[in-house]
């Protein structure tokens, strides 16, 4: 491996890029490479016996994907003028929606930066929380995905409903 | 470094798969044209190309293994030894021991496995042995293999030692070597050329020719032999075709590259999207576009992308060859195990099918051919008693409508459908006094657990039945029949569905939702009325529909609906294996063809659900899956039955 690439390890090790968005009045931070893109709120079809926070699924561009609340899911109360969106993110090939208060922008975080155990009350299930990251005059929870998600809770959940 | 070379050991086991199955074919296809220079330097090619590539990744024992083949090929090549029978029953076990180290290795990449066996009939033949001291090897090998390798599939290994060493008993084999097996089977050839109104005199002098230059055989006569053969099958004008164009295809390949499937999904995902977005602008034309070049070129862009998504679903399809190749060994195999001379003839094996459906098909129609060898022909003494000629199976394929057929034929006894009326009534499957057509009768050989073969044989028989081949057939959305003619032999035709990827499906309403069926599974729609309905705390509702009394089911309220009030009485009926049932919508729209889309992992093994669909609109609608549905309210109901009829009794 020749030291360049050594370099550009290191750097990568150092500091992360996130998306910053909004839960309610909560902001949040999610790790840029699981995002695919992010779209305005679809239309969706709905799913038999399905858990609340579950809203359908979309047609995007000849792929199904499932639609998930985030607030329903992390049970916050959402924005009262929110200008929703849906971010797609991808996790080990299942790709799923996530609807969310605004989005505001892309953070870029040295690792050192994020404050392991969280000091503060939130809203959150603390298991969900990988850390939280202060800066620009506000605090802002990175959020981990594919606990909050579970990933195979939903599968199971209608599962047993069907 | 180590994920680097981990790849590239995946990527050599993936290519020599590939090899393999080339080789395999060039095998059987030596133990006809022994003499085909052209395909002796194919085979080297072969082994040479495994040999280097397993050494440059470190399989050393696979790169051993092919080094000795290598020689034997190369001795054939060279002209320093005669192909023969062993030789090539040496070279399919070797393809076969290869094949099973592939395999081995795609576990774990560090496996070793037992060559012995294999590398010592190699060498053998390499030395040119006898064949009295090959059977001798043999007999030593099978000792080995019994007790170091308990994964070799045993029948397998039997029809290796079963063999026919002399190659008197395989006429056909023995063509090119001239001498009096050739005159043999010529007369047999000739005799069906006589009924053809042939002139066979010609013939009978080629045939004659050959006889005197037993010794030396000049490379004309066997330009001249294959002639004389071949009109022979001319009941079947188009083997000789499929034949020469397989041997023309040695010579040119086939230009082709690798593409991973996800990609290909990917493009048919996005061109389907396309099409989706031009029907749109199309229903738009001339109502809110107004300018002539916009309309030309919306309505020339729905031609293109016609065309394009034609080219992107043929992406999937790949041509039959590689399944019914494997029948020729299968045949091969099969016949020799059995000692039954038996031929394959195999037409339009250009045939093209999806990918997933030719990965699925391979195994019941393995399983029809070894039975049509094993059950369908009678053995070679019975067929020389009643003038028979050889053992001949036909294997075709066609397109037939938006189906792929697949014919399987035997020149046999055919199925005595008194014989299997008299199985049935002894295993309990039908009644005496039923009255059942002698067709619908052979059929019940796909009923489970039926088997009229009172020996179970080694090759087939064992245990698994036609039912088997029934039940695959059917989960691919085929039907599989079977057609018989006394004396005259059996044809089994399969039907399947040429892509998994589209069905025809009735698209329903439960509570605003659009639900897709797949027409498969309904079998009418009808409307039935409350007063029909009957009612029964704690259980199902029951109608009745032309005397036949069966459960009725709301989707609305298994689809977890909120609007639980009948807007219609539309009934759908589904005819399942052990019985029927109603299922009420809300409303029918239309019946269309619809292309299923998979659904995400997080969604998969959703009970009833069996994908998804993109409607004209763009949007998604949910196929539904009646039997999966409903199957547990099915046992259910079911359960309810039998006690209701236990307490009457």
């Amino acid at each position: 491996m020749s030291f360049d690439e050594d370099k550009i390890e290191n750097e990568m090790e150092k500091s992360q890029r996130y998306l910053q968005f909004d839960l309610g009045n909560e902001s949040y931070a999610i790790a840029l490479l699981n995002v695919k893109e992010v779209i305005p709120v679809p239309e969706t079809t709905p799913l038999p016996n399905a858990p609340t926070y579950y809203i359908g699924i979309m047609n995007l561009r000849g792929q199904i994907i499932s639609i998930v609340d985030l607030r329903k899911r992390l049970k916050i109360n959402k924005k009262e003028d929110a200008e929703e969106a849906v971010i797609i993110v991808d996790f080990a090939g299942v790709s799923i929606g996530l609807v969310v208060d605004s989005i505001n922008y892309v953070l870029n975080v040295a690792t050192s930066e994020i404050t392991e155990v969280p000091e503060i009350r939130s809203q959150v299930n603390a298991q969900y929380v990988q850390g939280v990251h202060r800066g620009q005059g506000k605090l802002t929870i990175m959020l981990d995905l594919a606990k909050a998600l579970n990933i195979s809770e939903i599968a199971g959940l209608q599962k047993n409903a069907a | 470094m180590e994920d680097f070379e981990q790849e590239l050991k995946m990527d050599f086991l993936e290519e020599a798969e590939d090899l393999l199955s080339a080789a395999e074919s060039a095998f059987l296809r030596l133990e006809e044209e022994r003499d085909d220079s052209d395909l002796l330097n194919e085979i080297f090619r072969v082994a040479h190309n495994l040999k280097g590539t397993s050494k440059a990744v470190g399989f050393d024992q696979m790169a051993q293994l092919t080094h000795i083949a290598e020689n034997l090929i190369l001795k054939l090549k060279e002209g320093e030894l005669e192909v023969s029978d062993s030789i090539v029953s040496g070279l399919l076990e070797f393809k076969d021991k290869v094949e099973a180290m592939i395999a081995g290795l795609q576990d774990d990449l560090n496996a070793t496995f037992d060559t012995e066996a294999v590398t010592q009939k190699l060498e053998a033949l390499t030395l040119g042995e006898s064949s009295v001291d090959e059977d001798a090897s043999i007999i030593e090998e099978n000792g080995t293999q019994k007790e170091v390798e308990l994964s070799n599939d045993l029948p397998e290994a039997e029809c290796f030692d079963e063999e026919p060493i002399s190659s008197e008993e395989v006429p056909d084999a023995a063509m090119f070597e001239g001498g009096n097996n050739d005159v043999e089977v010529n007369d047999a050839a000739l005799e069906s050329l006589r009924e053809l109104g042939f002139d066979t005199e010609e013939f009978e002098a080629a045939s004659n020719e050959v006889e005197a230059k037993e010794e030396s055989l000049s490379f004309e006569n066997i330009e001249k032999l294959p002639e004389v053969k071949e009109p022979a099958k001319s009941e079947e004008v188009a083997a000789p075709v499929a034949k020469k164009e397989t041997k023309k295809e040695s010579g040119q390949k086939d230009e082709s590259i690798r593409v991973n499937l996800s990609r290909i999904d990917n493009i048919n995902n996005i061109i389907g999207e396309l099409v989706i977005l031009q029907t749109v602008l199309s229903q738009r034309r001339y109502v809110n576009i107004k300018d002539e070049l916009s309309n030309k070129s919306i309505s020339m862009m729905s031609k293109l992308f016609k065309e394009v998504q034609e080219v992107a679903m043929s992406l999937r399809m790949l041509p039959l060859k590689g399944a019914f190749q494997k029948m020729n060994r299968i045949v091969r195999d099969t016949s020799k195990a059995l000692g039954k001379d038996a031929k394959l003839v195999m037409v339009g094996e250009e045939t093209e099918v999806d990918k997933t459906v030719l990965e699925r098909i391979s195994d019941p129609l393995v399983h029809i051919v070894r039975n049509a060898v094993d059950h369908g022909l009678e053995s070679d003494e019975e067929r020389v008693a009643q003038g028979k000629g050889k053992g001949v199976i036909h294997l075709k394929a066609f397109h037939e409508g938006s189906n792929l057929a697949i014919e399987v034929k035997d020149n046999g006894g055919g199925i005595d459908h008194e014989v299997i009326k008299a199985k049935a009534i002894e295993k309990k499957i039908i009644t005496p006094s039923s009255t059942l057509t002698p067709n619908e009768i052979i059929q019940l050989i796909f009923h489970p657990g039926f088997s009229t073969k009172e020996q179970v044989t080694e090759v087939s028989g064992r245990g698994v039945g036609m039912d088997v081949v029934k039940t695959n057939i059917e989960a691919l959305g085929g039907q599989v029949k079977v057609d018989s003619k006394i004396g005259e032999g059996s044809t089994f035709k399969i039907l399947i569905p040429l892509t998994l990827a589209i069905i025809e499906g009735l698209v329903i309403t439960a509570d605003q939702e659009k639900f897709v069926i797949p027409l498969s599974q309904v079998h009418e729609l009808t409307q039935v009325h409350d007063t029909d309905i009957e009612k029964f705390t704690g259980a199902a509702e029951l109608f009745k529909l032309r005397g036949e009394v069966m459960p009725l089911f709301h989707i609305n309220k298994k689809l977890g609906a909120k609007v639980t009030e009948k807007k219609s009485n539309i009934v759908v009926v589904v005819k399942g294996l052990e019985r029927s049932f109603g299922v009420a919508v809300d409303d029918v729209l239309i019946q269309q063809q619809i292309v299923i889309k998979k659904l995400g992992e997080d969604l998969k093994g959703k009970q009833g659900i069996m994908g998804s669909a993109i409607m004209s609109d763009g949007m998604p609608s949910l196929i539904v899956d009646l039997f999966e549905l409903f199957k547990k309210d099915l046992s259910a109901s079911k359960a309810h039955k039998d006690f209701k009829e236990a307490q009457a009794a």
